[in-house]
């Protein structure tokens, strides 16, 4: 047993082994310590044990100064043994009779003490229980006055008492201990725990065996187990130390390490792809985070560079950057801040704010300090020195953030061109304003040619053609004109009266001083160009039209390229009553607006989102609703919403004009802003007809031109030309504007080479706000306004920052007078290393945690990871080369009697493997891992490693959860390691488990340097459990192999008795129903032309009659490796081929369709036709025998989609062909059908897979690419078809028809005379019991494929202990 | 430590009755390692008193707090909110005041589209002995309403469908919280050896609600408790349990591994954690034909799959028929806590994952709705009196929210979390009772409010456990089930 003592003060001392910690003030001590030093040993357990816990827990209601509770004060001896109200509760001597412990127990209703504060711990109570049965010895002669207790019951006392506790003291550098043992290692961490261990006088246990400690090491490292070649290598020589060193840094330095430290720190901070709730939507990026830590953990960035990038690296001045200078790695940390739950459509607004927030706050605090902030969100922690108002500082900087979006390339990437496009940009202006006014005459004809069709109040020459009609109708031209003067004045008026409203809010963009008070964020503008003036222009990217936009004054994303990105948030309002928003607004490409509701990113009833249009629009959003809640407006193009609407890469919008007034207060009204000019020209110079108006709009364009030209455009020109423009009335054609050519193809030029931002989740900063406490974390009773800082048990200073200060939070974090963070992180990179951290409880170092059981350790790893520059590689090699992480994993006797729980150290932790190197290591051992790094998440069924897979909050990946892959909802620093049935059922019967054990006995069997059953069993073993294997395990394996051949062989024999009875039993069926089959297919011949007619078509469809063309598409067949066409059919045997063209749409739902016919009914694994990406990662195919010999099935990648059918066994395919479809529906239902029936029974499999055009290809005969093994049909496809969507039944079974395969047998059935129907029924029935005893044969079939029994091998060996345990 | 060598002892008797490691046994002991454990265990045996009876193995609580009244619970969820104003909440004035504006301030919905008060579109009258009034929704558990305890002043504090399912089973409005079923798997372990103590049924197209899998989550529990989820119509009920080589061929298999688990074992001095590991393939290979068995209804008579309705011919009646027999063949095998699963019928906003949501043609919706459950359930609590186990079994039927008593739409009712109604039967409760009352429009929740604590820290207390006393320490600080509320409802109690 172990003793920490912490001596804290001249008068007092404090706790032993595992006990609480309780500290109380000198004050209170001394003015009772009458006693003191009389009978010191006396008293002794009373001061260290009880008095702590009576001034902590119950002075501040029992005590003799005020009006005690219960008439029971406990502050002195006398009153303490009188008791209260209901008599005395102690009886000295006595525990058994002394109330006071029934009463700590919880065991009395209505008297459980401490009042609401949590019940003590068991052993305080037994402390208590002991100290009665002491006599209760009490030295308290005096009860401390009421300004003492004040002063020990206060916060302040109470914050520095609870600062004593271990892990708020400064980190200290211990001395090493210096160990005499001669032989021991003088590595400090040795000498740290074997200090310890020789007190206890435990020997610590021998170093593990080389083959442990290589594949120990693997899976600490790298997270999967060392192929036997590397056990080879690194096992001879590892008896030299030096060795292992030169393993460890070969470890460091490989590519899986970051991937596997990667997913440690993932836990730390909760990872999470969705937000969870309802729809569960994707937090669109978040794989560019998880790349970003693997990238970090294998550059060995220092963690302190991480933990500051995770707080505010958006922020940082000197950003960090990819070694390719284009990544800006350090923007992309504050990502995980957006990992948090959201709900859906909350009714109350603030009441989800405050809950997003608590997540961020409690998987920041945990993760990096230690702590349970969140803990002190209602009151001040009831354990550690944590105030109710610490909860609220950080609230308030987080809550000054909002929800954003991250742009994470490099500044000068964001930046590329922009400023040089900007100034091309006069000069293009000019050159069209130019050519326009050369073409002003033109415009006159233009007009004419185009006032017929404006029959649309939103066409610009809308009042010509209304003028027009008027005339013809018989009024008089001067009438007709005053009818549109008229409008126009109403119009004009309405906008007078608009920009006269009372308004709570109002921003003008063209004025500097409203853009000023909004927040841009994104690479659209720049401080220097925060927004545009009236006439600002873009210029059309592509195409042949030359000005996409002219524009009035406002604020715009699109001016130098609409790659662009911007996000223009409004600052926060606070909503009155009956308040409407009105925005007016123009974009494209998905860019939408919507308000935004107490930060909350989600969209939803009551949250709604307005893509904008290409045409200027106020619009309006009635915010009655919410009334009372803190809002504020975003304008975003597609890709920048904290919850991106779309992913068009060119999106864009405008704004010139925001307002929020009453309901009742008049709307705006836009509609005839473009024609001011106009009406200017009209009433300077009043046109006497329809000629002379036409002068007069030309007149009006053409000073607009020269007015744009000199840069002196009003909006009301901007909008005229740009409706101009658009209307054709203006010429914009770049092949007709020859001499602009140049300068717009040198302006597209570089525009092209702007990039798209490549975005993540983040934060956006904007003016801080400090946040009211809630008044027992009720957000509906604010309190006093709390300032934004750090802990106050660091540094109370309030944050004198505009921004949220997050960057002031990142320094608070790291400085050095905050020992919690190295020590966090410390323990932490302990726990993975050996199962278990010095403090056991790696997310709670606070008083609720463990205590650490090397302290001195912990410090002397804290110490070091600050001194050596934070490195996680050098801080796992120094700790991984000592001998105490290298020990074996049996404890010794002396060990086993002192020490069960190993805290000492003495041996290493038996350790199940982490659910991702479970599933890593059968996709590795097994041969199917795909090793590819970085990239979008995938699913389950993809053969990647497993940090990659997708981590959304509602359908978390099944296998890895079942070996308790933690839910992402806060800081796991430790997972749980459970045993459960689950674990066991998927290696006994997980398909996937099975289809790898195929895969890995056929690479064994194809393994040329394996020539003997011995060399191949040795290879497996070491592959699966990393050691050799001893000489009587070969023997055993090999009579495995031996029975499991003579088992085969046996169930063999009796599929091929069931196949005989079956056969027998189909002729009779075909004897009945036969004659009748034929009558009816002659009268049926017409119908088959019918059907014909009626059956659908496809998208693609080859006939293989003399070519492999595609006669829909253009998706042609090539043939590869011999296949060829014979017979009116694709002929192949085993080793050919046919890979087409890409198909030319993309599809999602569909229907693949096949005639095929077999060389082989035992046949195995060979695909018809198939559906793939070009390198056949994905894909979904007909499947001949693949599980089940004999039976057709839905094949897919993995069998990610692909269940049996459980159809009848294939008998008839060698005689003629038999027709087969399988249809995908989009709710992931996949139905298969042969000869126009259902074939067995439909599933449900993930929703279906979408090939994109251009890129997916249909291939036949094989599987899926790439070709090999296994793979390959030997046969002839006579047909095939592939569709867009499901197809019915009944449309199958038109296709059936029309492919002239007779009549179905439902059809004959039916027609059948009673008699016979029975007996078909019969001989059905018998035939599905034969069925029934074939799938319990499964899946043993008559087979002579030789990997079967070495797929058994594989099977028993993913079964071992010794493969999910490391020892 | 002088109690060490005790201490040992008692774990490993304790260990070789559960097959659970020693580590997890010490987490359920949940106050730590060591001393702490044996007092904590000292201090329960201390208050065990005559009426406590003992749990199985595995529990947290070695024995209850006090007699149960209860063994087990099933827990009949209806997802989407059923309007308590059109079941079990009568509202004459929404009858004479149908078609005015609401007297009273509307809150917030989550529509925003609230029209006037509207009368409920289904008739009312009293039932039974205790004439506890039930709508024509329900005339089936309309019959068995003596059995019932309906309150009718729940309440809830979100108004979402996410949020309010994880707070009525969890007790917090999001994801990450153990759900009750995992609690009581925890503190009170599962009576049988080969099935999970938390077993979640559906059946045809049924989902979880709104939130997800996690709404089952075992939370920071062991994760043995999180509720497994049977398929009752599925070929294979539960993910892998369905054998894929013979039996024999998987016996020899086992045999095989076991010779080769036992070496690894004894190298490693008996590692406990690997002995259960091992013992944990026995139980698979078990559960294989065991959940099978159990899932298999051939031996129930035909007369019994009548009474529950499987022979419906419609098709989800029949599922939800097949999911109540289903929980009654798991209350006989010892299943600590069932939870079911309503199947959609797709009317007015009613999906997949919130069958009673309607918005918009409620009494088209919540009739078929109710036909769906309403016999299944009725025959439910009738089989298990007749078989004498409505006594142990204690049933709680609750959706997560109640409708608001003016209309969304015209036909349809948005959510309305101030107020509305739930039952429960069997296990002693009172039947016959009502308690609690809404106001008479049925807007909020007037005379003995109740809240999701008060409902679980009622269950719990049936089943023998103080509420405030099951707790798991986790990240800093105890938690429950019941947060830091609740009280049993004991008026409702027997």
């Amino acid at each position: 047993m172990i003793v920490n003592v912490f001596f804290l003060s001249r008068t007092m001392l404090v706790a032993v082994g595992f006990a609480c910690l309780f500290v109380i003030s000198e004050t209170v001590f001394e003015t009772n310590c009458v006693a003191k030093g009389a009978e010191p040993d006396r008293f002794e357990f009373f001061e260290s044990h009880i008095r702590p816990v009576l001034v902590e827990r119950c002075y501040s209601c029992h005590n003799s100064s005020t009006d005690s509770s219960g008439g029971f004060a406990l502050d002195a001896r006398v009153p303490l043994l009188a008791g209260g109200d209901l008599g005395a509760v102690i009886v000295p001597g006595k525990p058994a009779e002394s109330r006071l412990l029934a009463i700590l127990r919880h065991e009395i209703d209505g008297l459980k003490m401490p009042k609401n504060s949590g019940k003590l711990d068991a052993e305080t109570v037994n402390n208590f229980s002991q100290w009665i049965l002491d006599g209760a010895p009490d030295p308290r002669e005096k009860a401390p006055s009421a300004n003492e207790i004040a002063s020990v019951t206060s916060w302040e006392a109470t914050l520095n008492a609870r600062k004593k506790w271990w892990s708020f003291q400064p980190i200290r550098n211990p001395e090493t201990p210096i160990i005499s043992d001669g032989s021991a290692s003088q590595h400090p961490i040795d000498c740290f725990v074997l200090e310890q261990l020789l007190a206890a006088k435990i020997q610590p246990a021998t170093e593990a065996d080389p083959h442990s400690l290589v594949r120990r090491t693997f899976f600490a490292l790298l997270g999967i187990p060392p192929s036997p070649e590397e056990i080879h290598q690194w096992t001879k020589t590892l008896k030299d130390s030096k060795q292992f060193e030169l393993l460890v840094d070969h470890l460091l330095a490989r590519p899986e390490f970051g991937e596997r430290w990667a997913r440690h720190w993932m836990d730390w901070i909760r990872y999470a792809d969705t937000h969870g709730s309802e729809g569960d939507p994707e937090i669109q990026g978040t794989s560019h985070y998880r790349d970003y830590l693997i990238r970090a953990m294998n550059a060995d960035v220092p963690i302190d560079q991480l933990i500051r990038e995770h707080i505010a690296g958006d922020l940082l001045k000197n950003p960090r950057l990819d070694p390719t200078g284009t990544i800006n790695e350090s923007a992309i940390g504050p990502a995980h801040w957006r990992m948090v739950f959201h709900g859906y459509a909350p009714t109350d607004a603030l009441d989800e704010k405050v809950r997003f927030i608590d997540d961020q706050i409690a998987a920041f605090s945990k993760a990096f300090l230690g702590l349970t902030v969140s803990c002190a969100r209602c009151h001040d922690h009831k354990f550690d020195p944590v105030s109710q108002r610490d909860y609220y500082a950080m609230f308030g900087i987080l809550g000054s953030c909002r929800p954003g979006r991250t742009l994470i390339d490099a500044p000068d990437v964001l930046g590329r061109h922009r400023e040089e496009l900007r100034r091309k940009k006069p000069e293009i202006r000019t050159a069209v304003a130019g050519q326009w006014s050369r073409l002003m005459p033109d415009v006159g004809t233009r007009m004419n040619a185009l006032v017929a069709a404006a029959d649309t109040p939103t066409s610009l020459l809308h009042l010509f053609n209304v003028i027009g009609k008027d005339v013809d109708g018989g009024m008089s031209f001067e009438q007709a004109l005053d009818r549109q003067q008229n409008a126009w004045r109403k119009d004009h008026e309405n906008r007078l009266a608009f920009a006269g409203t009372t308004r709570s809010a109002n921003w003008n963009f063209s004025q500097q001083e409203d853009v000023a008070e909004w927040f841009e964020n994104g690479n659209a503008t720049t401080p220097a160009h925060p927004s545009s003036v009236a006439g600002d222009f873009s210029v059309a990217a592509e195409g042949d039209g030359t000005i996409a936009t002219i524009v009035p004054a406002g604020i715009y994303s699109n001016m130098v390229s609409n790659k662009h990105a911007l996000r223009l948030t409004s600052p926060t309002i606070d909503l009155d009553e009956n308040t409407k928003l009105w925005v007016q607004s123009i974009g494209d490409g998905g860019a939408a607006v919507r308000y935004v509701v107490q930060n909350f990113p989600r969209n939803g009833p009551n949250y709604s989102v307005t893509r904008l249009t290409r045409e200027w629009k106020w619009q309006s959003f009635d915010l009655t609703y919410w009334s009372g809640d803190d809002i504020h407006i975003e304008l975003a193009t597609a890709p920048d919403a904290p919850l991106p609407t779309d992913d068009d890469a060119r999106s864009w919008f405008g704004v010139r004009n925001v307002v929020l007034q009453k309901k009742d207060q008049p709307a705006p009204s836009e509609a005839l802003e473009a024609l001011d000019g106009l009406f200017e020209e009209i009433s300077q110079s009043p046109p006497r007809s329809v000629e002379e108006l036409n002068a007069c709009f030309v007149r009006a364009l053409l000073s607009a031109v020269t007015r744009w030209s000199e840069g002196k455009a009003r909006d009301t020109d901007a909008l005229l030309l740009d409706a101009s423009v658009r209307q054709n009335i203006l010429e914009n054609r770049l092949s007709k504007m020859t001499e602009i050519e140049p300068l717009v193809q040198e302006y597209r030029k570089l525009e092209s080479d702007v990039i798209v931002p490549t975005r993540v989740p983040g934060l956006d900063e904007t003016i801080a706000c400090d946040q009211a406490l809630f008044e027992r974390g009720d957000h509906k009773k604010p309190a006093a306004v709390v300032p934004r800082r750090f802990l106050e048990m660091i540094d109370a200073t309030p944050y004198q920052t505009v921004g949220s200060g997050r960057e002031k939070l990142a320094e608070d974090i790291l400085r050095s007078d905050n020992p919690l963070t190295a020590r966090v992180l410390s323990n932490r990179i302990w726990h993975h290393l050996f199962g278990r951290g010095i403090v056991a409880t790696p997310d709670n170092l606070g008083r609720l945690g463990e205590r650490p059981t090397h302290p001195e350790l912990l410090d002397h790893l804290a110490h070091r990871l600050r001194s050596e520059g934070w490195s996680l590689k050098q801080f796992v090699r120094s700790v991984v080369i000592s001998r105490t992480w290298k020990t074996d994993s049996f404890p010794s006797e002396v060990a086993k009697q002192i020490d069960p729980e190993n805290r000492l150290l003495s041996h290493a932790f038996v350790r199940r493997l982490e659910a991702e190197a479970i599933r890593d290591s059968v996709l590795m051992v097994s041969g199917a891992l795909n090793r590819t790094q970085f990239g979008p998440s995938v699913d389950g069924s993809t053969p990647r490693r497993s940090v990659y897979v997708r981590v959304a909050r509602n359908s978390l990946d099944p296998f890895l959860r079942t070996f308790d892959f933690p839910e992402p909802f806060s800081a796991t620093g430790r997972r749980d390691d459970t045993n459960v049935p689950a674990q066991s059922l998927v290696f006994l019967n997980d398909p996937r488990i099975a289809a790898l054990s195929g895969q890995w006995a056929a690479a064994i069997l194809a393994d040329q340097s394996l020539a003997t059953d011995e060399q191949r069993i040795e290879q497996m073993i070491l592959s699966a459990i990393g050691r050799p294997p001893r000489s009587d395990e070969v023997t055993r394996f090999k009579e495995l192999l031996a029975s499991t051949r003579q088992a085969e062989q046996h169930r063999t024999e009796e599929l091929l008795d069931l196949d005989a009875r079956q056969t027998a039993l189909q002729l009779i069926v075909k004897q009945i129903m036969d004659p009748l089959r034929q009558a009816l297919e002659s009268t049926t011949q017409q119908s088959v032309l019918d059907a014909r007619d009626s059956a659908p078509t496809g998208i693609a469809r080859w006939e293989f009659a003399d070519n492999l063309q595609d006669s829909i598409g253009t998706a042609h067949g090539t043939a590869h490796a011999g296949a060829r066409l014979n017979a009116k059919s694709l002929h192949t045997t085993g080793q050919g081929y046919v890979v087409t063209a890409p198909l030319g749409q993309s599809i999602r739902e569909k229907t693949l369709e096949a005639w095929v016919q077999l060389d082989s009914l035992t046949q195995r694994g060979g695909g018809a036709i198939t559906i793939q990406t070009p390198d056949g990662h994905e894909f979904d195919s007909i499947v001949f025998g693949e599980q089940v010999s004999g039976e057709w099935l839905a094949g897919s990648n993995f069998f990610a989609r692909t269940k049996s059918f459980g159809g009848p066994v294939e008998a008839d395919a060698m005689k003629g062909p038999v027709h087969l479809a399988v249809t995908y529906s989009a709710d992931g239902t996949i139905s298969g059908y042969r000869n126009g029936i259902a074939y067995g029974e439909s599933y449900k499999a993930s929703k279906p897979v979408e090939f994109i055009a251009g890129q997916a290809v249909v291939s036949f005969a094989i599987r899926h690419l790439p070709a090999g093994e296994n793979k390959m049909l030997q046969g002839r496809i006579s047909r095939a078809q592939v569709f867009d969507r499901a197809l019915s039944a009944k449309e199958i079974g038109l296709l059936y028809k029309a492919g002239g395969g007779g009549v179905p047998d439902e059809d004959v059935f039916a027609r059948l005379e009673e008699k016979d129907q029975q007996k078909v029924l019969q001989i059905r029935s018998d035939i599905a019991n034969i069925e029934h005893k074939r799938a319990s044969l499964r899946p043993l079939s008559a087979t002579t494929d030789p990997s079967k029994p070495w797929s058994e091998i594989a099977r028993v060996l993913f079964m071992f202990k010794e493969f999910i345990y490391l020892r | 430590m002088k109690d060490m060598p005790d201490m040992r002892a008692r774990q490993d008797s304790v260990e070789k009755r559960s097959r659970f490691s020693r580590r997890e046994l010490l987490k359920t002991c949940s106050t730590g390692f060591g001393a702490m454990a044996l007092s904590a265990m000292m201090a329960e045996a201390a208050r065990a008193n005559a009426s406590s009876t003992d749990l199985p193995a595995g529990a947290a609580l070695r024995k209850t707090h006090h007699q149960p009244k209860a063994k087990h619970v099933i827990f009949l969820y209806m997802s989407g909110g059923v309007s308590h104003v059109d079941s079990f909440d009568p509202k004459p004035r929404l009858m004479t005041d149908h078609g005015k504006p609401m007297p009273v301030k509307i809150q917030r919905t989550m529509f925003n589209n609230n029209g006037n008060i509207m009368g409920s579109p289904f008739a009312f009258q009293p039932w039974g002995e205790s004439g506890i009034p039930v709508s024509e929704m329900f005339p089936h558990v309309a019959k068995v309403v003596d059995e019932l305890a309906v309150i009718r002043s729940m309440t809830s504090s979100v108004n979402e469908h996410a949020q309010a399912n994880f707070l009525m089973h969890t007790g917090f409005p999001l994801m990450g919280y153990p759900s009750a079923g995992a609690w009581a798997s925890y503190g009170l372990g599962s009576e049988s050896s080969d099935l999970p103590g938390y077993v979640v049924l559906q059946s045809g197209a049924a989902v979880p609600p709104h939130g997800g899998v996690s709404l089952y989550s075992n939370g920071f529990l062991p994760g043995q408790h999180q509720g497994s989820i049977f398929k009752a119509d599925a070929a294979e009920a539960v993910r892998n349990i369905r054998a894929a080589d013979p039996a024999d061929w998987q016996r020899r298999r086992l045999e095989f591994v076991e010779s080769f688990d036992q070496s690894f074992l004894k190298a490693l001095d008996k590692d406990p954690q690997i002995e259960a590991a091992i013992q944990n393939y026995e139980t698979a290979f078990r559960m294989q034909t065991e959940v099978p068995q159990l899932c298999d209804l051939s031996d129930e008579t035909e007369e019994t799959k009548k009474r529950y309705g499987l022979d419906s011919s419609t098709p989800d009646k029949a599922a939800y028929a097949r999911q109540c027999l289903l929980a009654r063949r798991l209350v006989e095998k010892g299943v600590r806590f069932i939870e079911l699963s309503c199947l959609t019928k797709n009317i007015g906003a009613g999906g997949a994952a919130n069958p009673w949501d309607q918005h918009g043609a409620l009494k088209e919706g919540h009739t078929a709705m109710a036909y769906q459950v309403d016999q299944p359930i009725a025959a439910l609590i009738g089989d298990l009196r007749d078989r004498g186990l409505l006594d142990q079994t204690l049933i709680v039927w609750a959706g997560e929210f109640g409708r608001t008593p003016f209309s969304q739409g015209g036909d349809g009712r948005d959510h309305n979390p101030y107020g509305f109604s739930v039952w429960l039967a069997g296990g002693g409760v009172k039947g016959g009772t009502i308690h609690g009352a809404t106001d008479d429009l049925g807007y909020y929740a007037v005379e003995n409010i109740c809240t999701v604590y008060d409902l679980w820290a009622t269950v719990l207390h049936q089943l023998g456990v103080d509420h405030e006393e099951l707790t798991y320490r986790y990240g800093g600080r105890d938690f429950r089930l019941t947060d830091v509320h609740g009280q049993p409802i004991r008026a409702i109690l027997s």
